[in-house]
């Protein structure tokens, strides 16, 4: 049961303690798609290939991950979109305090597959620098957009503003794909793990919290893969049915009433995780609705 | 302690999803607690079934039917343990006898205002019941002499329902979903009552335990909240409240049942419940169970029919006693 009176706060807490720290907590809850804000570009074919599985599909399985205060779509871009696209008012969120330190804001490096001279021939249309890889300590190279391919290193000469060599980074990303060069979007680890076995690398610039708020605010959109957010634990399996999400007739507080009477209604289990399920969850614990 | 076990096929053949669905479904339905929950992800060639480690004659029923529906597709098995695997939340009767206790609470502490006259009117009666009532004053000077505001006292009770359960994350969530509270202000009020000595916390265990002295201050206070909710139910039927609760009876709430919601009136819903509940409940007539629907709904719209028949459930067993 549920207060509807001019205090009522609704919210659904799962809360977990990191020792002394700031307990990491998520509150899940109905929002509207329009009051959303996105940080990322969308890939048209991911796009079309979650409509059509949406389309089939009854529920919606995990919840979308958003910054409370900000309203900034932390994962969940495509999820989104899709709703929008498909005219669905309302979509489930796990709303996080992204300030919290406990969330990590890492990147996708590249690893780029092909010709090796399609690499040199792409970079022919941007500004840079080509070093040694010996000469160079790689941690200064944390906020550039370099490539690295075998003994070299190329830095691409960019503006600072992060949005703008993200931008290159996108161009440079087409001009690659052009020269038939394929990629892959790996961690930072996996990245080093590819370069020794002799693949060409491309590292992007570091991105902070601060930067993911204002550019989404300001609706400038990253490229795809430009962010990859690490959460203490994340919601799954949630399955919440679409067909209250889509449709308008509903108000937005009961939708959320029926969220937490629908949540009691299951079983919340705290799992280990580091584990590959549906994909690889890179969260240390899982909160799996069953 | 859990384990998840992860086949990977070489192949996914349409049709065969819906057959390894069946069978580990009915395989669950034999073994709900000892098969947490399964899922398939077609498009990865995967099953995922996460299980008790100590059972493994289910393991060994989980792997024949893997095997009978893989037939000729090779398999390779991932194990992962879940060392901390853990039942979040709290069940339902906890979470029934916590919004009972806070429904009285919020009465006792502040009566509810109303703009409707007839919702007035009955909370004016209730009260009037209330003040009748012998254990009110008794109780009103034990929550006195425990010094306890409202807040502290919902999280001392919350702390004292879940018992032996009552790591601090189940008690930040026992207090959210019963009594809408927030994290912040359920931690502000463990820390009021540690500074007090009346609890300890160690946040590095995830504990909170109260003292003896406030243990045995909470059980006199819920022997005599529960008191009080009985001497209600016999003022109901001195006070002329027939005509009043008819016409409350009117008043429409959204009545959730599972995933769906429908307005209903709330005399409906006491038919409902009433219906259900027979021949066991021993509870409630009419009048008893709309007065309680209107102490719990009082500025409540939404009722939820699974609480709520934990609710008359416990009332029941307890109306026993």
């Amino acid at each position: 049961m549920v207060f509807l009176d001019e205090d009522w706060c609704f919210f659904l807490q799962f809360i977990h303690f990191f020792g002394e720290e700031e307990p990491f907590v998520i509150e899940l809850d109905i929002a509207s798609v329009d009051e959303l804000f996105l940080h990322e570009e969308i890939a048209p074919s991911s796009l079309r290939q979650l409509i059509n599985s949406l389309k089939r599909s009854k529920v919606l399985s995990d919840p979308i991950i958003v910054d409370k205060k900000s309203r900034v779509v932390l994962d969940g871009t495509h999820r989104v979109s899709a709703f929008r696209e498909m005219g669905f008012p309302y979509i489930l969120v796990a709303y996080v305090d992204y300030s919290n330190k406990l969330i990590q804001l890492k990147r996708w490096f590249r690893v780029l597959n092909g010709p090796k001279d399609s690499v040199v021939e792409a970079l022919r249309s941007v500004k840079h620098c080509e070093m040694r890889i010996s000469d160079i300590d790689l941690s200064i190279l944390d906020d550039e957009i370099a490539i690295i391919k075998d003994d070299s290193i190329f830095v691409v000469e960019a503006d600072r503003d992060v949005f703008e060599k993200y931008s290159i980074l996108r161009e440079l990303e087409r001009k690659l794909i052009k020269r038939g060069v394929s990629i892959d979007y790996v961690t930072e680890q996996e990245a080093i793990e590819f370069w020794s076995q002799g693949k060409t690398i491309l590292m992007t610039p570091r991105i902070t919290k601060q930067d993911v708020i204002r550019y989404a605010k300001q609706n400038r959109v990253l490229p795809p893969k430009s962010t990859r957010h690490v959460f203490p634990f994340r919601p799954i399996f949630v399955n919440f049915p679409l067909n209250l999400l889509s449709s308008s007739n509903i108000e937005k507080e009961m939708l959320r009433a029926i969220l937490k009477e629908f949540l009691l209604n299951k079983i919340a289990l705290k799992i280990e995780g580091r584990v590959i399920i549906d994909r690889f969850y890179e969260e240390n614990y899982l909160l799996v609705f069953v | 302690m859990p384990q998840m076990l992860i086949y990977i096929f070489d192949r996914f053949p349409v049709g065969f999803v819906s057959s390894l669905e069946r069978d580990l479904y009915k395989l669950k339905m034999d073994f709900p607690k000892e098969i947490i929950f399964f899922k398939t992800v077609p498009e990865r060639r995967k099953v995922a079934i996460l299980l008790r480690r100590d059972r493994q004659d289910v393991v060994k029923l989980v792997e024949r039917i893997i095997e009978s529906v893989s037939g000729r597709f090779s398999v390779r098995v991932q194990n992962k343990i879940c060392r901390k695997a853990k039942r979040k939340g709290v069940d339902m009767k906890i979470l029934a006898w916590i919004t009972i206790l806070s429904a009285l609470l919020s009465i006792f502490f502040c009566t509810p205002e109303s703009s409707k006259k007839d919702s007035k009117l009955l909370i004016d009666q209730i009260n009037v019941s209330l003040k009748q009532n012998t254990c009110i004053s008794e109780l009103k000077s034990y929550i006195d002499r425990l010094g306890l505001s409202r807040n502290e006292l919902m999280v001392a009770l919350a702390l004292y329902m879940l018992r032996s359960r009552s790591d601090i994350e189940s008690v930040i969530e026992l207090c959210n979903w019963a009594l809408n509270m927030d994290y912040k202000d359920v931690l502000r009020s463990m820390k009021s009552l540690e500074s007090r000595g009346l609890i300890r916390i160690g946040l590095s265990e995830n504990r909170a335990t109260p003292s003896i002295p406030l243990i045995i201050g909470l059980r006199k206070v819920v022997f005599l909240l529960i008191k009080t909710l009985k001497n209600l139910q016999g003022s109901v039927k001195k006070a002329d409240l027939s005509r009043l609760l008819s016409k409350i009876g009117n008043e429409e709430v959204y009545m959730i049942d599972g995933a769906s919601a429908r307005k209903i009136h709330l005399h409906e819903v006491v038919r409902n419940i009433l219906l259900e509940l027979r021949p066991n409940s021993e509870y409630a007539d009419r009048s008893d169970l709309l007065l309680l629907l209107y102490l719990l709904s009082g500025r409540r719209k939404i009722i939820s029919k699974r609480l709520l028949k934990n609710i008359i459930l416990n009332l029941t067993k307890f109306a026993k006693q």
